[in-house]
């Protein structure tokens, strides 16, 4: 898998991945998606570009449990919102992914915007990915600024870029157009994928749907 | 298995019947595979919290 740069349309192909950090069926869904664009057999032509959707814009920047927010959210019991964790956490477990059930929830305006400057380096994927594990690893210092210096420069980031979009809103109407555009083909929710602008995958699906995609697109741009 | 749904240039298609779960940005919800051996209905799962800055 390649992060996207210049191609050449005729031979690759682009699947643009519209995600948000916190999104449990985004962590899991990008996870199946590697796996499928790794058994393709164009893998080292698949262009895949992060686009950044926040599913709430308007979330505390407080960090909290993710349970505390699913039981005042929906008005369930503590023991009812563990459960759906835990049914969450199996569907993880079966990837192989790390999955902590308290983990923190917050308002990832920032880390979206990070992305985007992540993508100015080709490392906008790899960025949301460690993002995610620290996430879903359950790691409460996630959003704060130093895991998110580190995370960047761990990719080469240069530390004072990320710390310039941290002090500013650089990036924040590259992430309002990203979302506006994901409304715009008709997404409702994320995960959201696109390959080579002709197929679109709402939701999560499995390993093997998104390789039979990844090869129905092939053959509707490079056939 | 797909929709029109966009003013792409070909129309881009959405596959949507597998889709197996997704998070809605209108509720801060991620939708759960439904169904258990107790005959449970879909069930959410949280995304974000949403209280205001």
């Amino acid at each position: 898998m390649a992060t996207r740069t210049a191609t050449e349309p005729s031979t690759r192909l682009v699947v643009d991945v519209w995600a948000d950090v916190l999104c449990p069926w985004c962590y899991i869904g990008e996870h199946r998606l590697e796996a499928a664009i790794a058994q393709s057999p164009h893998a080292d032509r698949i262009d895949v570009s992060v686009r950044t959707f926040e599913i709430n814009p308007h979330a505390s920047s407080a960090v909290v449990p993710t349970l505390e927010f699913l039981t005042a959210k929906h008005g369930v019991s503590a023991a009812q919102g563990r459960a759906m964790e835990q049914r969450m956490a199996g569907l993880a477990a079966a990837e192989g992914l790390p999955f902590a059930i308290d983990r923190p929830a917050g308002n990832t305006g920032d880390m979206l915007r990070l992305i985007h400057l992540g993508a100015e380096h080709g490392r906008a994927w790899e960025y949301l990915r460690a993002m995610q594990a620290e996430v879903f690893r359950g790691d409460y210092r996630a959003f704060g600024h130093a895991t998110l210096i580190r995370l960047g420069e761990e990719l080469g980031i240069p530390s004072g870029e990320i710390r310039d979009v941290l002090g500013s809103d650089r990036y924040a109407a590259a992430v309002r157009a990203d979302h506006a555009e994901a409304l715009e083909l008709g997404a409702r929710g994320v995960p959201f994928t696109v390959l080579g602008k002709r197929l679109g995958i709402p939701g999560a699906v499995s390993t093997g749907e998104y390789a039979a995609a990844i090869e129905q697109a092939w053959e509707q741009v490079n056939g | 298995m797909a929709d029109a749904a966009t003013t792409t240039d070909p129309p881009l298609y959405l596959i949507t019947a597998e889709a197996e779960g997704y998070c809605d940005p209108e509720t801060g919800a991620c939708a759960l595979p439904g169904g258990t051996d107790q005959g449970e209905a879909d069930q959410v799962a949280p995304a974000t919290p949403t209280t205001d800055r």
